[in-house]
């Protein structure tokens, strides 16, 4: 297992996925994406990140049940998990669902970065 | 729910109804026509009958005459006059009165000479009696004519009300005794609830109502308000036959009889269940339009803050001025989109608060520090202080707070001071918002706070949704609190709102 920062991002929108990937590459993360839910529940044994950034709103998904099953899995469940929806009225329902933060889009790259780096030492 | 007309049940009770009224109002024809020409007699035909009369009179008098006593005899005179008054009136009365005396003086008053004080005070009697007669038979006359006119025509007014309220298809009306029972039933309410008016006729009308609120007696509680208020409207669910429920407007009123003693309710119920789903559908498509506009925000925002990051570590530094204009503009267009994802989120009811102790002293101060930071050039005054926090959501509060805030600078463009003041009246906190600008005309004060209202003498001068005050005050009454505004036109406007302290 390599040393470098590793990081999950999970998000159905190809441009914010891109976005996302290019700032925490140059904040040194080693970044792995997905725009799939159910897809990012098989990498994430694998990859073994030190934290996932999880959109509620995905295609067909919520969020909220892929964070349910990351906490249910003793493989993935230490792993911190940061959610981020446009409707900034659901928080605390990320919050029950496992999530340790909660980003209302859009939101300021320092807050990301900030957040981000708080979790992962 | 619509029915089409086509529909059998509904075409055969409306025909049989048509059918039912067809032979009523035929049968009522009759007396209307014999009535109307009973009261207009020619002139000739009264004066006929007073003649006729008085000549049968005297011919019964002249044949009884060996029989009876004389004075007898001008009883059968008072027959006459009756006939005479009741077709003529109380001026024929009078004719066939004169007309009795005469012959009586002349036929039967042989035997004493026709200048007696006898004879004329006996003619002075029947004179007078026979005018009393005619008085008499002429306002029992008027009366039985009035009263027959009368009920002709309240017997043709019920049948037109009946028709337009049996013709109303897209309503159902209808009628119950004082307890609740149904009496009558129109097309509409056979199209909304599905019942016919056999099966429902006599049926109690809680029936229609989903039976779980019927376990708890609101269709008798909404009798009894009607009765107590004299109508009662409400909006709630009903049910058709089969059991299906649909969104309803109910307006009931007590019906009264003639001392004022309260028979019965009408109903009248309008099905909203479209209504409702269309709102729906724009709410819906107001939060999903907003969702769908937040996505490029979102990712602009990034690259844009990229960019600037990027910029930061160049020796050229002139891009960074519009990189952070273009991340300002980005921040207005999300607020305009969370705007609008609150309308519709505040018409859906799902308006969530974070309810916390929020010190109003501390969080005035904090948003006048924020907007100062950016309108540097206005004079903010803070006056006053609350003693208890309020028990609210603290960033609804502040977005109220900057609401009302961006607002008075927006509207007054030649002023630079705005005043806010801080009190507490007993249980309330009151916040006022002055502002020295261009102020409100009167007749749009009661407006201002509904939803898309934008004042017209503006003239679209000013930017915005109108959604600002409508937001900020749905979120004061969320918190039991209440909004307010004192205005003169060309001076300025004072925006209130207050919200209940937490004393403990």
């Amino acid at each position: 297992m390599n040393t470098a920062k590793r990081i999950m991002v999970i998000d159905d929108d190809a441009s914010i996925l891109e976005a996302v990937e290019i700032l925490l590459q140059l904040e040194g993360y080693e970044v792995y994406t997905s725009m799939n839910g159910t897809q990012a529940l098989q990498k994430i044994p694998e990859v073994q990140p030190q934290i996932i950034l999880l959109d509620v709103l995905l295609s067909g998904e919520d969020g909220r049940d892929i964070a349910r099953k990351l906490k249910l899995d003793e493989t993935t469940k230490t792993i911190p998990i940061i959610m981020f929806s446009a409707n900034p009225n659901i928080e605390k329902s990320t919050q029950e669902a496992g999530a340790c933060a909660f980003l209302s889009k859009p939101f300021n790259v320092e807050d990301l970065i900030g957040l981000t780096n708080q979790y992962v030492h | 729910m619509n029915i089409p007309a086509a529909n059998p049940l509904v075409s055969n009770s409306a025909y049989r109804f048509r059918k039912k009224l067809a032979s009523r109002t035929a049968g009522f024809h009759i007396p209307i026509n014999w009535n109307t020409r009973a009261y207009t007699y020619s002139p000739w035909f009264k004066f006929g009958i007073t003649l006729i009369s008085v000549n049968i009179a005297t011919l019964l008098t002249l044949y009884l005459r060996p029989m009876v006593d004389l004075n007898v005899m001008y009883l059968l005179y008072f027959g006459a006059i009756m006939f005479a008054a009741w077709f003529g009136g109380f001026r024929f009365g009078i004719l066939s009165t004169s007309l009795s005396s005469i012959i009586a003086a002349y036929l039967f008053s042989t035997n004493a000479p026709l200048a007696s004080s006898h004879f004329i005070i006996r003619f002075l009697i029947f004179l007078i009696e026979g005018g009393l007669v005619s008085l008499f038979i002429q306002t029992m006359h008027d009366a039985v004519k009035n009263y027959s006119i009368k009920n002709i025509e309240l017997v043709r007014s019920e049948q037109r009300y009946r028709l337009v309220v049996e013709t109303v298809t897209d309503y159902a009306i209808y009628t119950t005794d004082i307890n609740g029972y149904i009496t009558s039933w129109n097309t509409g309410a056979v199209n909304l609830h599905m019942y016919t008016s056999g099966e429902i006729l006599g049926r109690h009308y809680s029936l229609l109502y989903p039976p779980e609120e019927t376990a708890v007696g609101k269709p008798w509680k909404v009798l009894q308000e009607a009765a107590r208020s004299n109508t009662f409207s409400t909006e709630g669910f009903q049910t058709t036959k089969s059991g299906k429920q649909f969104w309803a407007s109910v307006v009931i009123t007590p019906i009264f009889d003639e001392i004022g003693t309260t028979y019965g309710f009408s109903v009248i119920v309008r099905d909203l269940s479209e209504r409702m789903e269309q709102e729906k559908r724009k709410d819906d498509f107001i939060s999903i339009a907003s969702h769908e506009l937040k996505t490029p925000i979102t990712s602009l925002k990034i690259f844009t803050q990229l960019l600037l990051r990027l910029t930061t570590q160049l020796p050229d530094k002139s891009s960074i001025k519009y990189l952070h204009k273009m991340d300002l503009q980005l921040d207005r267009l999300n607020h305009l989109v969370n705007d609008l994802l609150d309308v519709s989120h505040i018409q859906t009811g799902e308006i969530n608060l974070n309810l916390e102790k929020v010190d109003m002293n501390e969080l005035i101060h904090d948003t006048v520090d924020n907007v100062q930071e950016v309108y540097k050039e206005y004079d903010f005054v803070v006056k006053g202080a609350v003693k208890n926090p309020v028990y609210g959501d603290r960033d609804r509060l502040y977005q109220v707070l900057l609401n009302f805030l961006t607002n008075a600078i927006k509207y007054s463009p030649k002023s630079r001071k705005i005043v806010i003041s801080l009190s507490q009246d007993g249980t309330r906190a009151i916040v006022a918002i002055q502002d020295f600008g261009i102020g409100i005309p009167i007749n749009y004060k009661d407006k201002i706070f509904e939803r898309f209202f934008r004042a017209s003498h503006t003239e679209n001068k000013f930017p915005g949704f109108g959604m600002g005050l409508f937001i900020s005050s749905e979120i004061i009454k969320s918190h039991n609190g209440s909004v307010w505004v004192d205005t003169e036109p060309g001076k300025g406007s004072t925006f209130y709102f207050a919200l209940p302290v937490k004393t403990s």
